[in-house]
């Protein structure tokens, strides 16, 4: 069963495969190694014919597969509903599958009398069955009833009765739908009783059907209900009287109740009684007694329940829980003991013992010295006990009347024999002829038979009994002779025969405290003693679905479960919705929807997923004939993967073109070729704070405007920009005053302070890549720079500076001397302290620099 | 011995000459020396004499045979010397293969005995001829073994050593290094050429080449197998069959048959003689073979 067990997952299947695989090999070696492998080395001539690989080539994708495809999932979608979802439509009302469930629970019978009931079933059955198939079910069984035509279904309707046991809609509408094929719409009638609600979840049907209530409550007919909650046994079991202790308790409103409490056995009244509950009590205990004679033995053994009934002078909602069923209890019943006196003395009694424990248990002894006829007349006696093996002739205990005829069988009928030796000094042949004579049959001869002539002791009587077909009792198993005692069955007479093979005494062995308990339970064992002393109630079913498991005699004699007399209601927001209402004004009720298997969803998806397949399948064959088309593929690649490509260069961004035929090729190869910066000519000239234009590491302007708010401040943009690690460099005319504009706001406070400054000779624009003596000035104007965050993020140039540096150089007259070469290192320095910052301050370039100083 | 009670190759001497009574011996002019004569000869046939041609020194005229008839002769002297013979045997794993075999059939001799013999057998010849004989065992790691062999008694002594000790060449000769004249004039290659073209890498330049395919009669036979046995050789990547398989249609043999003939036409296109040697070839084709290669040798070089 293990193994039945096995969870197949990834590892298991990985490490049966790896065990299959060493099986296979070690198997394969067995036979690689048993073959007798010879070798024959002419055979690599076979190698030299073999011919070459085909060699591998690329063929064109299989376009026309995937066209197929496509075709396929189109003939899928127009001729077959597989592969599909579950989608919910609107249901052809001439089609519903309607099932009606009646709840017959004893809570039910508050609401309504079963004429209403039927009317009411019987009505929605006419409505329902006009849309479509109508069944029916009910509590009582598990069965569905479907009626062709009204007179069907009033037959029917006329057998329902409200039964005792407790149901729950769970388990009872669960069974029944399993044996339902379809159902589109189930109704419920019943009432709102929480005992029957309790675990339904209805919701969960609703995937499959509409579930609706059909609310019972057509004729409420009391508040209140009063019932018997408890019954208690109270005597012993030396009682000569029968006392119980009933209590009944009342659910519902609290109002004064009273009635009459009867005890009636086999339509005997035993008690009666009167009894009340005031307003303030939940509950009263009636007392109720009777003689022990009133109930002969007989009634008892008839196995009949004893009925209590409550009548309430007030009107009651529940009836059905006004009887209620118990054992009798406290009769006792006859035994009869055999027991050949040997003394006078009670101690010198081997059957005192036995006789004190069977009276404590409740039995009543009837003790003879030696088998009489009156011993033998008393007829339905459970028990009879023969202690024997003391006297000088074994007919004493053991007469020939034991015999078993056909008479006999009747008289001792279900009754049970004990063999017991009288003493430790009884014989044992003795017994032993008594129970070859007790199992013997009066047809035939009975003659000493030979094998007991050998049971002189404990052992060979055993080995006896053993013989003659009897079970071991007690005991090791297989040690015939540790056994308590050995049994054996008359088939045709049920008569049982338990044979001890030891005394029972409390002398002999058993003691006082052990011998009572084995004696109990080898009766109870034996099923002659079968109550407990104290409290025995008939069962009470909870639930009506589990009919099946349950013994049918119970099921008619049980009692009506608490939690259905409680009068306890769910709550109505957890119940389906109800249909009564609308029963009234629809001419009958159609599910709003039903489950139906669509196949498009799923189509529609493949179709999609075709089509992209069939995209790229004509992309790469375009790419596959023409292989030139390389910038194709990667735009084609470059659109999946989102390549932002103006990030790989810097730009002269924010540059306002005065002059838009300026150029800068010469620029852009000067700059590449002398340092490792991807320089990109291009300007950004769509001036924008929120663009692209603040993604850059610089900025190169030739007007304050742009970088200024309506106020003449410096953008907050733009500050932002700079504490980031923005290099702003602005080139023309620009008065000290329009700079100090710019640095007012942002550049006062105590963490960010800083003004305007000339750019010293040994600032980092002077050695950052070249070393230069000088930066070209016009008119005197000196470079001015803001230091900021311990770095120069912002330049001004006295002059246009882009002019001077564009293919097209236009010197003014002041910087006449000033060469090309200049205005290229100069405009590198510029870009490696925007990019870079001072680098050359790193003590790991210092020797480098040096160097290069000296 | 053939089961008729014919001499095959595997019953080869080396001693054993040639039989001079058959006609190529007979009509050879002389047995002394393969490649060039010894020894000056008189001899008024125009054998090594020619007819005068302007431009011949008057000296080098035969007067004596113009005077005879009248005819302007000139005498050519020639340098003469013995041949550099070199002798190979493929001393390879696949040479010494020698299967258990469960049938009743004689356990044929190795391939290596079959060859050993031939080329002691040439050896022989070649010795006796005066000529310069080198006798080499190629191993399967291209390595080489040498012996030379200066003359009948040198060949006599290895032939005993390798019949004593079954022709087990590892016990006789140990790897040198050899440098292989370029002037190889005769070159013969004993091998089951099984181990790839090795011969090619060693005697490309030699005047004169003759191959000695050897084979072993099992392997030119499938009588031996059975049919559930399973033959393999791993040499190129792990090659397996069963019996039946190479049995069924008489596989093994067809396929042995295609690859020897095209062996053989690869030998003849560069100029290689071919004989396929085996166990069970008679001693009398090996002879009429080695009759053969000295006229044509000898045609060649007139």
């Amino acid at each position: 069963m293990e193994m039945m067990n096995l969870f197949l997952n990834a590892g298991s299947s990985a490490i049966g495969l790896f065990l299959l695989a060493i099986i296979s090999g070690v198997i394969w070696w067995f036979v690689r190694t048993k073959k007798e492998r010879l070798w024959l080395p002419i055979l690599r001539i076979f190698e030299k014919e073999n011919k070459k690989l085909p060699k591998l080539e690329m063929k064109k994708p299989p376009i026309l597969s995937f066209l197929f495809f496509a075709l396929l999932m189109l003939c899928l979608f127009l001729f077959t509903l597989q592969p599909s979802l579950k989608e919910f439509v609107k249901l052809d009302p001439s089609l519903t599958r309607t099932h009606l469930f009646v709840d017959l629970s004893p809570s039910v019978s508050e609401a309504t009398t079963m004429k209403e009931y039927v009317n009411h079933v019987k009505e929605l059955w006419q409505k329902q069955s006009q849309r479509g198939k109508v069944t029916l079910s009910t509590s009582r069984s598990k069965d569905i009833f479907y009626a062709n035509n009204i007179q069907e279904l009033d037959k029917w309707l006329e057998t329902l009765q409200f039964h005792k046991t407790g149901m729950r809609l769970s388990s009872m509408i669960g069974q029944q739908l399993e044996l339902l094929n379809d159902v589109n719409l189930l109704v419920v009638f019943s009432d709102q009783d929480a005992h029957s609600w309790n675990g339904f979840n209805w919701s969960y049907l609703r995937d499959k059907m509409d579930v609706k209530y059909f609310p019972v409550n057509f004729s409420p007919k009391a508040k209140t209900n009063a019932y018997i909650s408890q019954t208690r046994y109270l005597s012993t079991s030396d009682s000569k009287t029968m006392d119980w202790d009933i209590t009944i308790q009342r659910d519902g409103s609290n109002t004064f109740r009273s009635g009459k409490l009867i005890a009636e056995f086999q339509s005997k009244i035993l008690f009666e009684s009167s009894w009340e509950i005031a307003p303030d009590r939940k509950d009263t205990t009636v007392h109720a007694a009777w003689n022990q004679n009133l109930v002969s033995k007989e009634a008892y053994i008839a196995n009949e329940p004893l009925n209590w009934k409550i009548v309430s002078e007030e009107s009651d909602a529940n009836e059905i829980d006004n009887v209620f069923y118990t054992s009798l209890l406290g009769v006792k019943q006859n035994i009869v003991l055999i027991n050949d006196i040997n003394g006078e003395h009670f101690l010198e009694d081997a059957s005192q013992d036995i006789n004190s424990i069977l009276q404590v248990l409740g039995f009543h002894v009837e003790r003879y010295d030696h088998v009489n006829s009156i011993a033998l007349s008393q007829s339905n006696i459970p028990l009879k006990i023969l202690l024997g093996g003391g006297s000088k002739d074994f007919n004493d205990f053991c007469p020939e009347s034991f015999f078993l005829n056909e008479d006999t069988a009747k008289l001792t009928d279900k009754s049970k024999i004990w063999l017991i030796p009288q003493n430790s000094e009884a014989s044992y042949q003795q017994l032993c002829l008594c129970a070859s004579r007790l199992i013997h049959r009066k047809n035939q001869a009975w003659s000493k038979p030979s094998y007991c002539e050998d049971s002189v002791d404990k052992n060979n009587f055993a080995n006896v009994l053993r013989s003659i077909g009897a079970s071991q009792v007690g005991g090791k198993i297989g040690y015939g002779t540790d056994a308590l005692a050995w049994i054996m069955k008359d088939k045709l007479s049920n008569r049982e025969i338990l044979f001890f093979t030891v005394p029972l005494s409390a002398r002999n062995g058993f003691g006082y405290s052990q011998l009572p308990i084995l004696l109990k339970e080898v009766l109870k064992w034996q099923g002659v003693w079968q109550h407990n002393a104290s409290v025995e109630n008939w069962v009470r079913i909870n639930d009506h679905g589990i009919i099946d498991q349950l013994d049918l005699t119970l099921l008619q004699k049980s009692n009506v479960p608490q939690s259905e007399s409680e009068m306890k209601v769910a709550e109505l927001s957890a119940l389906p919705p109800g249909i009564g209402l609308e029963l009234k004004n629809a001419e009958a009720f159609t599910p709003s929807r039903e489950d139906k298997d669509n196949p498009l969803p799923v189509l529609r998806i493949i179709l999609y997923i075709v089509f992209f397949l069939v995209m790229i399948e004509l992309i790469l064959l375009l790419i596959a004939q023409n292989r030139k088309s390389k910038a194709f593929t990667g735009l084609f690649f470059a659109l999946f993967l989102f390549v932002n490509f103006d990030l790989y260069g810097i730009q002269l961004a924010g540059f306002k073109l005065q002059n838009p035929s300026l150029k800068y090729d010469k620029l852009k190869e000067e700059v590449e070729s002398r340092t490792s910066i991807t320089f990109q000519k291009d300007l950004i000239n769509n001036y924008s704070l929120d663009g692209q234009l603040l993604r850059q590491p610089w900025m190169w302007l030739d007007s304050l405007q742009p970088i200024v708010d309506e106020q003449g401040d410096l953008h907050k943009k733009i500050f932002y920009w700079l504490k980031k690690g923005g290099f702003l460099v602005l080139q023309g005319n620009f008065s000290r005053m329009d700079l100090d504009r710019l640095t007012k706001n942002h550049f006062t406070n105590s963490s960010y302070k800083s003004e305007w400054k000339s750019l010293p000779p040994d600032s980092e624009l002077m050695r950052s890549f070249y070393l230069l003596d000088f930066l070209p000035e016009c008119q005197e104007a000196s470079w001015q720079y803001l230091y900021f965050d311990k770095r120069i993020a912002v330049v001004v140039i006295p002059f246009d500076f882009l002019k001077l540096i564009s293919d097209h150089t236009v010197k003014p007259s002041c910087l006449a001397n000033f060469s090309n070469e200049m205005a290229i290192r100069t405009f590198v320095n510029i870009l490696m302290v925007a990019t870079t910052t001072d680098y050359k301050k790193d003590q790991i370039h210092l020797p480098e620099i040096l160097k290069r100083l000296r | 011995m053939t089961e008729l009670g014919m001499a095959t190759i595997a019953d080869l001497n080396p001693f054993e000459f040639l039989d001079l009574a058959s006609n190529s011996i007979k009509n050879d002019m002389r047995m002394q020396g393969s490649f060039q004569l010894l020894l000056k000869r008189p001899s008024k046939l125009p054998e090594y004499s020619r007819q005068y041609t302007q431009g011949d020194p008057i000296q080098l005229i035969d007067w004596k045979a113009y005077a005879r008839n009248d005819q302007l002769i000139i005498q050519q002297k020639r340098n003469e010397s013995g041949a550099r013979v070199v002798i190979a045997i493929e001393a390879t794993e696949t040479m010494n293969w020698a299967p258990e075999i469960k049938k009743q059939i004689v356990q044929p001799p190795k391939k290596m005995e079959i060859a050993c013999r031939i080329a002691m057998h040439l050896a022989f010849l070649h010795t006796r001829m005066g000529d310069y004989v080198q006798l080499l065992f190629v191993l399967e790691d291209a390595k080489v073994c040498e012996l030379r062999m200066k003359n009948g008694a040198d060949v006599k002594d290895l032939f005993n050593k390798l019949l004593n000790l079954n022709f087990n060449i590892e016990k006789v000769v140990a790897p040198s290094f050899v440098e292989l004249s370029s002037q190889v004039d005769i070159a013969y290659w004993i091998g089951d050429l099984l181990n790839g073209e090795l011969y090619k890498e060693h005697f490309q330049r030699a005047k004169y080449q003759c191959m000695f395919h050897t084979l072993s009669s099992l392997e030119m036979s499938t009588d031996w197998m059975e049919s559930d046995q399973c033959f393999f050789d791993e040499s190129n990547g792990a090659n397996e069959k069963i019996g039946k398989d190479l049995m069924e249609n008489k596989r093994l043999l067809a396929k042995v048959h295609n690859w020897s003939n095209q062996l053989k036409q690869e030998c003849l296109n560069s100029q290689w003689e071919y004989l396929m040697v085996h166990d069970h070839l008679l001693l009398g084709v090996y002879f009429q073979f080695i009759g053969i290669l000295s006229r044509e040798r000898k045609s060649r070089w007139k």
